[in-house]
């Protein structure tokens, strides 16, 4: 879908954290690695908090007189894997783990760029952007 | 009150909601989907005037309430609008028809100016100095003075009002909104809001209805002042009778703003701050541009390219995020400004980009207009001179920028105006001289924050104080001069 407003780039980010707050509930409790269980853990727990950052963002910094029309930012794009196979081992939840975050982290990166004519929302999503990289690198380096 | 399942609004006097008495109400209809919302009552003399009895009422207490405890309400209010700041938005656009974003952005606004109002303990001040004469000092205390008001249009229902009533209520007076008939619902909920907050009775209060209310509110002895955003015309009725009757008055009026676009304009960051400039809120903003002034060879590149990014505009249901621009406030308004363009085209301008017709799929009640574009306009013409209020952009070209100014000028109105320059000189002598309010350098809505003044000049403003920051403080207060001695 064509992200068309600065609402429906949030919408959309909105919708991305909680397809991978579901992800990360639905693994907690199937790996056996403990740091890999932690760090879904804190995953989770970072999901929750981004919602609410995500709402604020919204309310704060949509500035009526700048709002500008985006084009070239299609959800689609960033459409999140979240399936696991059936019988797949800690390995492979790890990997989709990591395709999640870098995905994320992509979507925030792009999105960023196109409402840099609302710089401190734009500055947000980097920031989002980041932490998603971090934890693709944590995710790495977990086992 | 409900009449066929559809409620009439109730008006807020001294701390309750009361059903009017009213026999005459107008509809409050979703201008995207047609659907009847709400039915809003035209008070009566009478029912104003027990408004203005609970302000009276309140007021003495009130002034005496510590500026700090004041304004602590004013922190509770802005908190509660921020928890409810996407229902408040939602209802916003379902009654005025702004889309998502616009809603959300004018609520932004609205809250800004309740913080701004919190600084009243400090610009509420007065100074003194010590030994005028030997042993005589003098002081200015800022007083406030009573019952004001404000009679709010139907482009901004959720932040207009809050131009005016934090800052009032926070300088020790009290308030009544008189709501737009035509969009009441968002202040409904606001106070819907506020009434839960333990705000003193009789400090805030809201009565609708049409020229019977505002007359009553204007003939009473009672209230001081008042201000009014709307059309010129009307601004010029109640300013007469407002000095008639020895109140103080703030009018703001109607608009015709220009935008000037020089040739060595930064055209790829221009376009986008002009389609929204034209085009956001569906121009219905006394902000809006309405006169595209392309100075020299930036004619034909600009034309070009204002015609292929409006139309990209999504036009829609404003519920739905991702549409840009919702539809015209009413059927009224959008018959206006159909007639308008056809104007444009009998005098001969030459239509680019014709939003008339346009059909939204499961919205065919609705009271839309697509982006409209007339080039090769000239400055006599009706559509460069009257205000339209609608989403339609006059392309004017021009040889220079003495040439703009002089069209700038020969309009009545003076509410805002931008030039697009990567020119310091040029924006200096942009900002210097012409004679509007407002002033946007590359921007292309130069709508003041709460802590600035919403400017206007000419016919888009009467009176000597505007609304929102430092000049609300002085609308709301008296200087009174105090000279002591002691024996």
């Amino acid at each position: 879908m064509e992200l068309t407003t600065f609402g429906a780039v949030v919408k959309s980010a909105l919708d991305l954290e909680a397809e991978v707050s579901g992800f990360y509930e639905s693994v907690i409790d199937v790996t056996t690695d403990p740091n890999l269980s932690k760090l879904f853990e804190a995953l989770l727990l970072r999901g929750q908090k981004r919602i609410k950052t995500l709402l604020r963002i919204r309310r704060e910094n949509v500035t009526e007189m700048i709002l500008e029309p985006i084009a070239g930012l299609d959800s689609d794009a960033y459409k999140p894997v979240t399936a696991i196979p059936k019988g797949a081992d800690v390995g492979v939840v790890r990997e989709i783990a990591i395709a999640l975050e870098t995905r994320v982290d992509e979507f925030y990166m792009h999105a960023a760029a196109k409402i840099d004519f609302l710089s401190e929302a734009a500055y947000a999503l980097e920031l989002l952007a980041d932490a998603n990289s971090e934890a693709a690198q944590s995710l790495r380096a977990a086992i | 009150m409900n009449i066929l399942g559809v409620e009439v609004v109730k008006n807020y006097i001294n701390g309750r909601w009361v059903e009017s008495k009213a026999k005459e109400t107008q509809d409050v209809i979703n201008p995207a989907t047609g659907e009847l919302l709400a039915k809003t009552p035209m008070s009566t003399r009478e029912e104003t005037l027990q408004a203005i009895e609970a302000g009276m009422a309140a007021f003495a207490r009130w002034r005496a309430t510590p500026a700090l405890t004041r304004v602590r309400h004013l922190n509770r209010i802005r908190d509660a609008f921020e928890e409810n700041f996407e229902e408040l938005s939602k209802i916003l656009t379902m009654e005025q028809g702004k889309a998502l974003d616009e809603s959300r952005g004018e609520y932004r606004r609205t809250i800004e100016n309740l913080e701004c109002a919190t600084s009243v303990p400090s610009l509420q001040m007065g100074y003194n100095t010590e030994d005028i004469a030997s042993g005589i000092d003098e002081m200015v205390i800022k007083q406030p003075l009573g019952v004001f008001f404000c009679v709010a249009p139907f482009n901004f229902p959720g932040m207009v009002p809050t131009w005016f009533w934090p800052f009032a209520i926070g300088c020790g007076n009290t308030y009544i909104v008189k709501p737009s008939p035509q969009v009441p619902m968002s202040q409904v909920k606001q106070f819907e809001i506020i009434h839960e907050l333990g705000l003193p009775k009789g400090v805030m209060n809201m009565i609708h209805g049409g020229p019977e209310a505002v007359n009553a509110l204007l003939e009473s002895p009672d209230t001081v002042g008042m201000s009014f955003v709307g059309s010129t015309r009307v601004g010029k009725l109640l300013y007469k009778k407002a000095g008639e009757q020895g109140k103080r008055a703030q009018v703001q009026g109607g608009a015709k703003n220009f935008l000037t676009v020089m040739p060595d304009a930064n055209l790829e960051r221009t376009v986008p701050a002009l389609l929204t400039s034209f085009f956001g809120c569906a121009g219905q903003r006394c902000l809006s541009g309405a006169v595209l002034l392309a100075v020299g060879e930036i004619y034909e590149p600009l034309k070009k390219a204002v015609v292929e990014g409006a139309k990209n505009i999504i036009v829609g249901y404003g519920l739905e995020e991702g549409v840009q621009m919702g539809p015209m406030a009413s059927k009224q308004g959008m018959d206006n400004v159909l007639g308008f363009i056809d104007k444009g085209i009998e005098e001969g301008a030459d239509l680019l980009l014709d939003g008339r017709g346009i059909q939204i799929p499961g919205y065919e009640e609705g009271f839309f207009i697509g982006p409209n574009i007339f080039a090769d306009v000239k400055p006599t013409m009706t559509i460069a001179r009257e205000e339209i209020f609608g989403p339609v952009m006059s392309i004017i070209p021009v040889k220079g920028l003495d040439e703009a100014i002089d069209i700038i000028h020969a309009n009545r109105y003076g509410n805002a105006s931008s030039v697009f320059t990567t020119s310091g000189k040029t924006a200096r002598d942009y900002q210097y001289r012409v004679k509007a309010g407002n002033i946007g350098i590359n921007i292309g809505v130069a709508a003041p924050i709460a802590t600035f003044p919403f400017s206007g000049m000419k016919d888009s403003f009467l009176g000597d104080l505007h609304g929102q920051g430092q000049d609300a403080v002085s609308f709301f207060t008296e200087n009174k001069v105090v000279i002591t001695r002691w024996f």
